[in-house]
């Protein structure tokens, strides 16, 4: 079967191949090789390339790599520029039918002058077929209002078309998708458990982030496992020029990163660790829970030309824990981790080809411990053992050719008692692979296409995805400042968690491949988008997206006996549109979005909206840099209120706590809750407005930032939930101060 | 450095502010009908049920607050409440002192036996459910109680606890264990009856104090630690050096299981229980047909453990006269 699947992917690879007729047709030369930062060595990502004098260019990937083919032979002038950085101009000489290896080191600007140059920039290819795709620097991150912790999935949350149910925790929905239907990468290594004291937090230190991409959708053959959205996290790779070591401290957690570099080489290693904080009070529901969490990553580069030119091996590895231990036997305790390890094999060939080989290791486990509590017994473990083959070809005329193959052997084991008080054992194994190949038009000027397939060639879940996973790209440009954009494609999803929309904050959601009795999850995109550049610095983006979804894993409240399934499929539709501006001057950088999204469950012929169908959504983000170092950045949003069940009457419910009483019918009631039709209502609108500061010091041997930061300014009242007994308003986070202080030395 | 003075002023000024909005989460009050009937038989004693269910609807309250209401206007007290068991038809009226539909008099039933409710509202609608009586669960103990409970069980031989199992054919039934320790007490030269849950086990390191005691569950065995059963025979007479007045009567294990629709309410009430969780809606089982509510059955089993003289004696007490 893998014979005859690999037969036909290899037939594929030779037309698409075959397909280019140019690849031998022109005479020219070529340029390619990796932008860095000057001062630590670091990969620059998505710095743009430029031929001067001819029109031809190419931004950096997120090694940093660059190729740009079909260069006139002689002198050329070659530009290197990306915000943040001193644009630097380079002579090179290019010859025929010559690859010319030029490797750039970038000047930071200084502090003074850095100020906000630290968003993106217009990419050189104008015809970049990048729909859904968000490239957000982690200095934006860093300088947004935070609130306790620096987070990277709640800055995503600012993004038009993702979502939340609240500001409590820090999970994240795109375009009407489960938050389990995101997949997040680190290093290209699947993170299952992507946060720290029950989604309040996630596990990524943005210390420790070179760079990150943010698929909302529409993502390319390369991607997939998931059915919404792919977050694409690159770690630094350490300061390959001299020692350096960062202290941060929160008001919850504190941070060490120390960096250098080794022979032919350089490394990094990362590590946070809660510390008791009152902070964690305003977010949990039990206030005296004695959390601790701690997360660590290292990352080892490792490039020798006399062991092989052209390469670059990287070894990385990632540890997070997450554990509640009462010492007290009448409560549950409860533990959850992740790790991580992988090696990278980054190779520029002789040829107009790069190449990335890994191999990985991802694990998580979580448990709750009952101990004598009236809480449940569970137990999720998760091995994922994935190499990755992916290659990327450029031709003369600029076209691209990426393909690849991907293998996962994964394990997952499930034990818990569900809430019928029936006792589930899930063991599920299996080996996946994937297949795929995309051609990107480059060649045309106003016209770029990327035409991919992804294959399914062998599947974890017993029923399996449909074989083949079709992604069309198309971007138009009628004028250079305009682009016009679609993609659609099919998407599909064998893990899943087992997770209750219900709950609002949850202790476990465990991984489980999808249940034997029960199809894969499968979804299709269609998105079209338009792009227009004013000017460099002022940019509107329009987006309108549907998505279908089939499939999805949800809990059967029906289960009435041992024998019925625990798990049903039900199927989900969103669709909606998104706007965004963004104005950058030297002193202020203004960043405004709109979205209007529709999402919606089937589930037993009633369509109902989940808690994440958020119909309006504003953000306007505005930052400021008063000079002398002083930076002030806001952020104000407005949400329509979430869908919530609304209560439909009153009624007396029997009590049976005591079990030995021969009756229950004489005076044993207790008034509860008649819940109405599932989520037809709708809470009041969401709005809080953020602000932080920050004032950057310069000392002789150090460079300290200290922020200060205020969540909910105006202590808007924002109801996060009915409490079911007393009726009371449970409200999201209130008027809410910190302070942090960044010491790199 | 005098904007950023400005913008803090404007931005503490924003404290002052509190923006919250009245709102309901009320919407239009079904029209839905609740019915009760918890059964409990005494088989194998004598083979009878009483009758009895309460039927009421779906109610508003003045505000929010779900704490225990008086208000009885929502009880529906004009239906036509009628069971059926062993091919007997039982018509029930309802009473205005227990506020439910009850007999006068007790019902044939045993164990296995399948029983059926209707209720017919004075606007036509029916509700209806239908159960099983829970078989009865024979007890059995990991050693030999001949002639009492003694401190002469070898540890090596039986392990550290008591267990106390049951047969049962019928899986996804909940069981509820229960041991009591009861004694009396001179006072005054009267004898003063009093009674004493026996944990599991003592969590604390003085094997005091902390007991878990058992809950609801599936399995059908139990286990309570010797030296939590030694521990609580000695703790009823702590503080009191007259160790001579009191006499240990026995050990009564009580034992209740639910059948399959009354295990299933039980659970969905009772199966959220951790302390991060938070669940917005919640879905009750029900087995009522045109209504909601639950129509279920129970059986009680018990069993007295009595003490031999000898263990009663290490504590300095006498044991009450047995049989077991």
């Amino acid at each position: 079967m893998w014979l005859i699947n690999s037969g036909r992917f290899s037939l594929i690879i030779a037309l698409l191949f075959l397909f280019n007729s140019s690849i031998f047709s022109q005479k020219s030369g070529s340029l390619r090789g990796f932008i860095t930062d000057s001062t630590n060595g670091e990969a620059v990502a998505y710095a743009n390339v430029v031929i001067k004098g001819v029109s031809k260019g190419s931004p950096t990937n997120t090694r940093g790599y660059y190729y740009i083919p079909s260069i006139p032979v002689g002198m050329q002038k070659v530009s290197v520029s990306i915000v943040g950085y001193k644009t630097r101009e380079v002579e090179v000489k290019i010859q025929n039918d010559q690859i010319v290896q030029l490797n750039v080191k970038l000047v930071p600007m200084s502090l003074e002058l850095t100020g906000l140059s630290i968003y993106g920039q217009k990419s050189v290819r104008e015809n970049e077929m990048d729909l859904g795709l968000q490239k957000i620097s982690i200095k934006e991150i860093e300088m947004r209002p935070s609130g306790i912790e620096s987070d990277i999935f709640r800055a995503l949350k600012n993004t038009p078309g993702v979502s939340s149910t609240g500001d409590v925790s820090s999970r994240y929905y795109v375009r009407g998708g489960g938050s389990d239907q995101n997949l997040i990468l680190l290093n290209g290594v699947t993170i299952y458990n992507p946060y720290h004291a029950l989604g309040i937090f996630s596990v990524i230190d943005p210390e420790m982030i070179s760079n990150m991409e943010f698929y909302k959708g529409g993502f390319a053959p390369e991607y997939g496992a998931r059915l919404s959205s792919i977050l694409n996290l690159v770690t630094k790779d350490g300061n390959s020029n001299e020692y350096h070591a960062t202290a941060n401290a929160s008001m919850l957690a504190g941070k060490l990163a120390v960096e250098g570099p080794i022979p032919d080489g350089s490394f990094i290693v990362t590590g946070r660790k809660s510390y008791y904080s009152n902070s964690l009070k305003k977010f949990l529901r039990d206030n005296e829970t004695p959390f601790e969490f701690y997360d660590a990553s290292m990352k080892v580069n490792y490039s020798n030309p006399d062991f092989l030119e052209n390469a670059k091996f990287t070894i990385h590895g990632f540890i997070s824990n997450d554990q509640v231990n009462s010492n007290n036997q009448l409560k549950e305790d409860y533990k959850v981790g992740n790790n991580l390890f992988g090696i990278n094999w980054y190779q520029v060939w002789g040829s107009p080809l790069f190449s990335t080989i890994s191999l990985s290791y991802s694990g998580y486990n979580a448990q709750v411990f009952p101990n004598l509590s009236q809480a449940k017994p569970q137990k999720n473990n998760l091995s994922d053992i994935s190499s990755n083959w992916n290659f990327t070809y450029i031709y003369k005329d600029k076209d691209e050719l990426n393909f690849g193959l991907q293998n996962t052997f994964l394990k997952t084991s499930l034990k818990l008692e569900n809430i019928f008080g029936q006792n589930s054992s899930y063991d599920m194994s299996g080996q996946e692979m994937r297949g795929y190949a995309n051609y990107k038009f480059y060649r045309f000027e106003k016209v770029g296409l990327d035409i991919g397939m992804r294959a399914n060639l062998m599947s974890i879940s017993t029923r399996g995805p449909f074989l083949l996973e079709p992604r069309v790209n198309f971007t138009y440009m009628p004028v250079p400042t305009l682009s016009l954009k679609a993609v659609i494609g099919r998407y599909s999803q064998e893990v899943a968690t087992l997770s209750n929309e219900n709950e609002l904050i949850s202790i476990f959601e465990p991984w489980v491949i999808i249940p034997s009795y029960l199809s894969p999850s499968e979804a299709t995109h269609l998105i079209v988008g338009i792009q227009k550049y004013f000017t460099d610095k002022f940019s509107v983006e329009v987006e309108a997206y549907y998505k279908y979804m089939t499939n999805l894993l949800e809990e059967n409240d029906k289960k009435t006996t041992i024998s019925s399934y625990d798990y049903v499929n039900v199927d989900g539709e969103s669709y909606g549109g998104e706007f965004m501006l963004k104005l950058q001057e030297s002193k202020f950088y203004l960043t405004t979005s709109y979205s209007l999204g529709w999402a919606y469950k089937f589930k037993d012929d009633i369509k109902y909206p989940p808690r994440y169908d958020i119909r309006h959504s504003v953000n306007l983000l505005l930052d400021y840099d008063f000079g002398e170092g002083w930076i002030v950045s806001s952020n104000w949003i407005f949400n329509t209120g979430m869908p919530f069940t609304p209560i439909a009457g009153y009624y007396d419910r029997m009590q049976i706590d005591n079990p030995w009483l021969s009756d229950y019918l004489s005076g044993l009631f207790k008034s509860v809750i008649y819940w109405g039709s599932k989520n037809v209502g709708r809470l009041p609108s969401y709005h809080r407005l953020d602000l932080s500061l920050t004032k950057k010091f310069h000392f002789k041997f150090a460079d300290c930032t200290l922020g200060a930061s205020i969540i909910n300014v105006y202590n808007r009242k924002n109801i996060y939930y009915f409490d079911k007994d007393t009726g009371e308003k449970v409200y999201m986070l209130p008027f809410l101060p910190s302070v942090s202080l960044k010491v790199e030395l | 450095m005098k904007n950023v003075l400005l913008l803090a002023s404007v931005a503490i000024s924003f404290l002052f502010l509190s923006c919250n909005e009245d709102f309901s989460p009320k919407t239009d009050i079904a029209d839905a009908i609740v019915l009760y009937s918890v059964l409990e038989t005494d088989y194998p004693l004598y083979g009878t049920f009483y009758p009895e269910a309460t039927l009421s609807k779906v109610y508003d309250l003045n505000g929010y607050s779900t704490s225990a209401t008086d208000d009885t206007t929502h009880l529906i007290k004009d239906a036509e409440v009628t069971m059926e068991c062993r091919g007997v038809e039982i018509e029930l009226s309802y009473s205005r002192r227990t506020k439910s539909y009850q007999t006068s008099s007790v019902a044939e039933a045993y164990a296995g036996d399948a029983v059926k409710i209707q209720a017919k509202l004075a606007d036509g609608r029916v509700l209806s459910a239908s159960t099983v009586f829970p078989s009865h669960a024979d007890l059995k103990y990991s050693y030999s109680l001949a002639g009492g409970f003694t401190s002469k069980i070898s540890r090596f031989l039986w392990g550290n606890s008591f267990t106390i199992s049951w047969y049962t054919n019928n899986s996804g039934r909940l069981f509820f264990p229960q041991m009591t320790l009861y004694y009396s007490k001179l006072v005054g030269g009267q004898s003063v009856w009093a009674t004493v849950p026996i944990p599991l086990k003592y969590l604390n390191a003085d094997k005091k104090s902390g007991g878990a005691f058992p809950s609801y569950q599936f399995e059908s065995s139990v286990s309570y630690d010797y030296a939590a059963i030694d521990s609580t025979v000695s703790l009823i007479s702590q503080g009191d050096s007259a160790k001579g007045n009191y006499t240990i009567a026995y050990m009564y294990f009580q034992l209740v299981e639910f059948d399959a629709p009354l295990s299933n309410y039980y659970a969905s009430v009772h199966g959220f229980t951790d302390r991060f969780s938070v669940r917005v809606d919640e879905s009750i089982y029900t087995n009522i047909n045109g209504g909601i509510g639950i129509f279920g059955a129970k059986c009680g089993n018990g069993k007295k453990i009595y003490f031999r003289d000898e263990y009663a004696k290490l504590f300095g007490y006498s044991a009450a006269d047995g049989d077991n």
